[in-house]
């Protein structure tokens, strides 16, 4: 038989079941609620983020009027051939009055797997280009003939960079030996 | 227990009126509604609280969040289409760019050699030997000078040049028995010098 106090209990025990019954039903339709907010807030931040790059891009390069990519390759071309840098390399000599001959002894090699070490003054550009090493040597009796074929390298339309000159000082009499190395750079590894 | 009630009493004291209520102790019905009508009360209270509420407010930050995620990708679009529209290629660019690093690489070692000769010549010296290396930046130069004390201030013209980063040399040594020392100057070069 039920008696006052139990029928309280029974009737506070209800209310808390309703209170219970709310909690749970509103766990579970937040978190599915929560679950979509946070997918769409992550697809937010990452439109906005493409849209900022996107604007950047687009100011710092708006305005910018680039070369054509034939007028590149005159600098840097794009493939490398060992018979054109050494028929270049040969002519180049031979302006600069190196002939080949007893006297001038004369040599050129090709290092088409040239590998500039990590810490040099190469290591900015050794991972964006093909870099190939031409070494010559030959004897000369006068400055002249370093001058000149230094100069042509240096004002080449095609890039070459003096990787390292050795000599000693000719006197215009003895002949002396000239070792002159420099690089010549290809695009095989960057654009197609 | 049931309850006694007595109702009277007789004049001569034979009889009594006894009301023995037998009926246990219920709730009257109006206190059972009450009780119906607060649980009814504490659950929409609760639903409206706990569920409506939140879940509005959720909805309408969905609802926002939506609208912001339309307008952003119509502004995407049109930047996209911007970007199209300025024809640029950002491939070219990147070659253009390292061609650019490239051509700092370069130097005018005739130059650097005209100037090392005319500092020389200051001091009223002569250049022996000449080795550069672009790998270290280095410019290595013997000079053969007469006069001993003239290496330090050789050292400090060639200080003086922009593109001389810093400078060292050897110890002079004399050569054999003539009057003349000789020297090797390591000059750092500043590959960014124009």
């Amino acid at each position: 038989m039920l008696n006052r106090k139990k029928s309280n209990l029974i009737f506070y025990g209800i209310l808390a079941g309703i209170v219970l019954f709310a909690l749970i039903l509103r766990i579970l339709i937040l978190t599915s609620f929560n679950s979509s907010i946070t997918e769409v807030t992550a697809s937010n931040r990452a439109i906005a983020s493409e849209i900022e790059a996107l604007r950047d891009t687009v100011q710092d390069n708006k305005d910018k009027q680039t070369e054509q990519l034939f007028e590149l390759y005159d600098e840097v071309p794009q493939v490398y051939d060992q018979t054109t840098l050494t028929l270049y390399t040969i002519a180049q000599l031979e302006l600069a009055g190196v002939s080949e001959n007893s006297e001038t002894q004369r040599s050129v090699l090709i290092d088409s797997n040239f590998s500039a070490p990590a810490d040099s003054a190469f290591k900015d550009v050794k991972n964006d280009f093909k870099l190939v090493e031409v070494e010559i040597y030959f004897n000369t009796t006068t400055f002249d003939s370093i001058e000149l074929f230094v100069d042509a390298l240096y004002d080449s339309e095609q890039v070459f960079v003096i990787n390292s000159i050795d000599f000693y000082n000719p006197d215009g009499t003895n002949a002396i030996g000239v070792t002159i190395s420099f690089l010549a750079f290809y695009a095989e590894d960057s654009t197609s | 227990m049931a309850k006694r009630h007595v109702y009277s009493k007789s004049e001569h004291g034979i009889g009594e009126f006894v009301y023995v209520d037998l009926l246990p102790e219920v709730r009257r019905p109006r206190q059972f509604n009450m009780n119906v009508i607060i649980a009814l009360f504490v659950g929409v209270l609760a639903m409206y609280l706990l569920i409506f509420v939140p879940v509005t407010n959720r909805t309408i930050e969905l609802e926002e969040l939506h609208s912001w995620n339309n307008d952003s990708a119509h502004e995407l679009t049109l930047i996209k289409e911007e970007y199209i529209g300025y024809n640029i290629d950002e491939e070219v660019i990147s070659f253009e760019s390292d061609i650019t690093t490239l051509r700092g690489l370069k130097i005018d070692f005739n130059n650097l050699l005209d100037d090392v000769a005319l500092s020389v010549d200051d001091v009223q010296g002569s250049i022996t030997y000449v080795s550069y290396s672009a790998e270290t930046s280095q410019l290595l130069v013997t000079v053969q000078i007469t006069n001993f004390y003239k290496y330090n201030e050789l050292d400090q013209i060639f200080l003086n040049r922009n593109w001389v980063l810093s400078t060292s040399y050897d110890e002079p040594t004399k050569n054999g028995d003539e009057v003349q020392y000789s020297s090797t100057f390591t000059l750092e070069v500043d590959p960014n010098v124009e």
